[in-house]
């Protein structure tokens, strides 16, 4: 079965790599805090969906997790960003770059 | 999906409740979280709760896709599905196993049959690259030996030297050929037949197998004649006669009255190239004239009696195989006419041709033969599963309606459709693989009595029927996909059928309401079953019906007290000057036996696949008109050979003890012949000229059957065999006994041993055994046929039944209300006997022209019957209403007991 995809999807797959990349280690409740506020709240994140990403993130193999205590001393699952998940973020980073910027120039262009 | 992904789900599927619970703590670890944030700006605890709640969004519906995403949910699905379906079967053990008792039965007698096919028709021999073998000449007649002159489509042994010494075209060209009857050991054990061939010394080379014991034959073991006496033997027989001891070779073996060294062991499944009949032992070709006394065939020309198999040349083509083989043989017949041969000759030369074929799978008999009758097979049983089929499909859809409302609770509860037919398809899978899983034990024991049926059905010397059916990979597959389709074949239906509901009239609707539209779908499957049943039926009375013509059609002569003695003079010893003295002295000899009413000899005889014929005859006072006027078959016969066999001598008189042939050849016609020559004139007196042979007919006897009971009578003379100068090798015995003459099998024998011990008798077998044998595959379809006839009609029946008692039952009410308003309990039994004959009849006017369309296809195979013979379809006719009455009268008594008052009420 194959996951179904979207932009959205995509980009959060984006938005929670970078997070982790620039972070390291984070529970799921700071990645999406964190998201939040450097989007200054644009980004209005449906947290729940986090979960899901963040484990299909982990099945290919882009971040790991272990189990850690949080800063207010409770049992936590961290995540962080692997070697093959910094190759994907750069990945993803250039593709987004390359579509965002083809965009920007379609819409300066003023045809 | 990538391995390690799937790995990782299907771990996590192992240990779903751990993760859950992880899961659990991240996610209320989240919540905690946030909302602790929210009571720090302010919230109280419990809008500081909710909010987080609100903010993450639907907590289950998270649960459940992060669920989906972690596992495989087509196995975990499935997994529930088939806990759900076992559950669901093991509530209903009676209609479980009717179902699968009947769809083992059909997938069972299909892996059967295809496990016949497959060993014949389409397995390879277990030897080394078999796509590059090549069988050239008629790889039909591996036990064929042919005397006479040089041919071209089955070779002697200078022309087999000759090809493999001149050919390009394949790395190695071996032969092989009959033995003709194997005393193996001290030559007591009648009763054990030892299989062999002879090959040439290459043969394990060119088939690249090696054996497991000892070594094969060298290079130089075929060069010259009688200096090899070595063997080497099958793993079969190895286990059987020696107990595996692994110091074989260099053992002895007596064959024939000479000595031999076996010299290995070929591996096992390994049992030749010809497919049908194993070999026990192989000998090299330089020993022909040991196994075979007085009969070296090594360097005669005339005896065609080898086949070759060649493996192909890296890079060369079948074709250019055949070109080039077909010219080597074509430049060896030519020499062979030394010159001498007529511009005609040599035409007809020229345009001989060769098989070349495909010797992947070897050499074989049986599969020119009995193709057609596995064929037969076939078709019927895959009918037989159709029925089935539908008969399951019926049932299901019966217990589909009558788990309506479970099914319709389950979408209410917001199953999908698709979800609810994948948990109907998962029960019919279910239930498949259980009747695959007893079809293929069933096919087993079937395979092995159909190859025991069909060897007991050749003739009097044997062809054996001999394959290995055990289950390989192909037949599992096979096995495995007809499973596959019948699953889906009989679940489909039903479960796109009792999904399309509407829910809530469903949810609401008394169970025993009128619903006929439910019906349709039963209605169609009875029907479809009841035309293929009537094709199966009618196919298996035009069977039966040729059967009973075979056995009581008149041969001409008495099929109860004849014995027939073969015995083969020539391999026993005696040169020809001596052939026919011995025969006088032991039809003597036996005559005198107790029991014995007359005893009389002849060349070919009766039912022994032999037979002689010229095409040169030229007859006093008729003018040919076509070639095939100057053609007879014939036959050279002692004296009284009419009277012991019982036919009745229509003119004139048969031989006796003395007759003169030194002007002319006295000979007796049979009437075919006599009436085609002479018309109504008297044939008597009359001269014939065969070749060089003048003949005077002395009488006429009436037609008799001597080699097939099917093909109609052909014109036939008989010459006296005492005063021929021919030179017999076999002679057949015919012992006319006072009463039953199988008794007497044990007297006769005993008798030939006290003549002469070394004698060699292939056969002593009363003459109706031998006509069975004749007509033994129709014996087998005629059986088989009936067998699977009845089990269709009783599946049929039950399948007739569980429809009218189905819809008889929901009628309840409508039953009811027609008795309470005056319809009284005769009516009711009509009404619905009615509605079960309609059915039959529907089922009737489908199946009846199918199945004159069918018949049609093996009429060929009928003898003495019509495909469209009338008797036979009236039957069916009958046997289906008989049927429909009996499946529809108790459902029918059932629904006239009805009390108005209780159906209404209910």
């Amino acid at each position: 079965m194959k996951p179904k995809s979207d932009v959205l999807q995509g980009t959060l797959d984006l938005l929670v790599l970078r997070t982790l990349d620039v972070m390291g280690s984070m529970h799921g409740y700071g990645i999406a805090q964190r998201i939040q506020q450097i989007s200054e709240d644009v980004l209005q994140l449906n947290q729940g969906t986090l979960y899901p990403a963040l484990l299909r993130l982990e099945q290919q193999g882009w971040i790991q997790s272990k189990w850690g205590v949080s800063e207010n001393n409770r049992r936590a699952r961290y995540y962080s960003v692997t070697r093959s998940g910094r190759k994907q973020l750069a990945e993803e980073r250039a593709s987004w770059d390359r579509v965002s910027g083809a965009i920007k120039r379609l819409l300066e262009a003023g045809a | 999906m990538p391995l390690r992904r799937f790995l990782l789900r299907l771990w996590s599927q192992s240990r779903q409740s751990a993760l859950d619970r992880q899961l659990e703590q991240e996610l209320r670890f989240h919540l905690e979280m946030e909302a602790e944030t929210n009571r720090k700006r302010g919230m109280n605890a419990t809008d500081a709760w909710s909010a987080a709640q609100r903010s993450f969004g639907g907590t289950e519906q998270i649960k459940e896709s992060y669920r989906d995403r972690r596992g495989l949910p087509m196995v975990e699905t499935t997994l529930k599905d088939l806990r759900y379906a076992f559950r669901a079967i093991r509530k209903s053990p009676g209609f479980t196993s009717i179902v699968v008792i009947s769809l083992a039965l059909g997938i069972g007698a299909n892996t059967a049959v295809f496990t016949l096919i497959d060993a014949v028709m389409l397995r390879s021999l277990p030897v080394r690259s078999p796509e590059e073998l090549v069988s050239v000449g008629d790889a039909s007649r591996p036990t064929a030996l042919l005397r006479g002159g040089p041919m071209a489509n089955l070779f002697s042994c200078p022309l087999y030297r000759r090809l493999r010494d001149e050919n390009h075209v394949f790395t190695g060209l071996l032969a092989s050929g009959q033995t003709g009857r194997l005393d193996v050991g001290a030559g007591s054990d009648e009763t054990e037949k030892t299989r062999g061939r002879l090959v040439s010394a290459n043969y394990f080379q060119v088939l690249g197998v090696t054996p497991i014991v000892g070594r094969t034959f060298y290079p130089d073991e075929d060069r010259a004649p009688g200096i090899s006496p070595v063997v080497v033997i099958s793993f079969d027989y190895w286990v059987n006669h020696f107990g595996r001891d692994p110091k074989i070779p260099g053992s002895t073996l007596r064959i024939n009255g000479s000595t031999f060294t076996v010299i290995g062991v070929a591996p096992p499944h390994f049992s030749g190239e010809v497919v049908g009949s194993p070999a026990d032992i192989w000998i090299p070709l330089s020993m022909q004239a040991l196994v075979n006394p007085g009969d070296a065939r090594l360097d005669r020309r005339d005896t065609n009696w080898l086949l070759c198999i060649g493996r192909l040349k890296p890079g060369v083509s079948i074709q250019r195989a055949r070109a080039e083989t077909v010219t080597l043989v074509q430049n060896a017949l030519v020499d062979y006419e030394n010159a001498a041969g007529s511009p005609d000759k040599l035409r007809e030369i020229r345009s001989e041709q060769v098989d070349i074929a495909s010797g992947s799978r070897g050499l074989s008999w049986i599969r020119k033969n009995d193709s057609s009758l596995l064929f037969t097979l076939m078709a019927m049983v895959g009918l037989v599963l159709l029925i089935a089929c539908a008969n399951a499909a019926n049932l299901l859809l019966a217990r589909g309606a009558s788990r309506q409302r479970e099914i319709s609770l389950r979408m209410a509860l917001g199953a999908g459709r698709a979800r609810v037919i994948r948990q109907l398809l998962t029960e019919s899978a279910l239930l498949a693989a259980a009747a695959g899983i007893t079809g293929v034990l069933l096919a087993g024991w079937g395979s092995r009595l159909l190859s025991q049926l069909a060897s007991a059905a050749s003739g009097p010397n044997p062809i054996p029927f001999e394959v290995d059916v055990h289950p390989n990979m192909t037949v599992l597959g096979f096995n495995a996909v007809i499973s596959v389709l019948t699953a889906i074949l009989f679940g489909l239906a039903p479960a796109l059928r009792s999904t399309r509901v509407d829910i809530t009239p469903a949810l609401k609707e008394n169970a025993r309401s009128v619903s006929q539209g439910r019906w349709h779908w039963g209605r169609v499957l009875v029907v479809a079953q009841l035309a293929l049943c009537a094709v199966i039926v009618t196919g298996a009375g035009l069977f039966l019906r040729s059967m009973a013509h075979l056995n009581s059609v008149d041969v001409g002569y008495s099929r109860r007290n004849v014995l027939v003695i073969s015995a083969d003079l020539a391999g026993s010893g005696y040169p020809p000057s001596q052939r026919v003295p011995v025969s006088r002295r032991l039809v003597e000899h036996l005559r005198s036996l107790p029991g014995v009413a007359g005893v009389t000899v002849s060349q070919n005889g009766i039912f022994s696949r032999l037979d002689s014929s010229t095409d040169i005859l030229q007859v006093e006072g008729f003018v040919p008109t076509r070639k095939d006027d100057s053609s007879s078959s014939f036959d050279q016969v002692g004296p009284h050979y009419f009277q012991v066999l019982g036919v009745p001598i229509k003119a004139g008189r048969e031989f006796d003890e003395r007759e003169n042939v030194s002007a002319s050849t006295p000979v007796v016609l049979n009437e075919t012949m006599a009436r085609f020559y002479f018309g109504n004139g008297d044939p008597l007196g009359k001269h014939l000229l065969n070749g060089g042979d003048r003949y005077t007919v002395i009488g006429v006897v009436k037609d008799m059957k001597e080699n097939s009971l099917k093909s109609k009578t052909e014109r036939r003379f008989y010459g006296p065999l005492f005063q021929s100068d021919d030179t017999f090798r076999t002679l057949n015995f015919e012992v006319k006994t006072l009463g039953a003459a199988a008794p007497m099998i044990a007297a006769i024998r005993r008798e030939i041993q006290s003549f002469d011990p070394g004698l060699k008798v292939s056969g002593i077998d009363p003459v109706n055994i031998l006509i069975d044998q004749d007509i033994g595959g129709d014996r087998v379809i005629a059986e088989l046929s009936r067998f699977f006839g009845v089990l269709v009609l009783l599946l049929v029946a039950y399948g007739l039944y569980g429809v009218i008692s189905y819809t008889t039952g929901r009628r309840t009410n409508e039953i009811g209300l027609r008795m309470a308003i005056g319809a009284d309990r005769r009516d009711v039994m009509r009404m619905v006997l009615g509605e079960t004959m309609m059915l039959i009849c529907t089922g009737l006017a489908i199946g009846l022209p199918a199945a004159m369309a069918v018949s049609r296809l093996i009429a060929s195979t009928l003898a003495g019957v019509s495909p469209n013979d009338p008797l036979t379809l009236a039957a069916v006719i009958l046997v289906m209403l008989a049927v429909g009455l009996f499946a529809g009268v108790v459902p029918a008594a059932r629904a006239s007991r009805i009390d108005p008052m209780a159906a209404l009420r209910e």
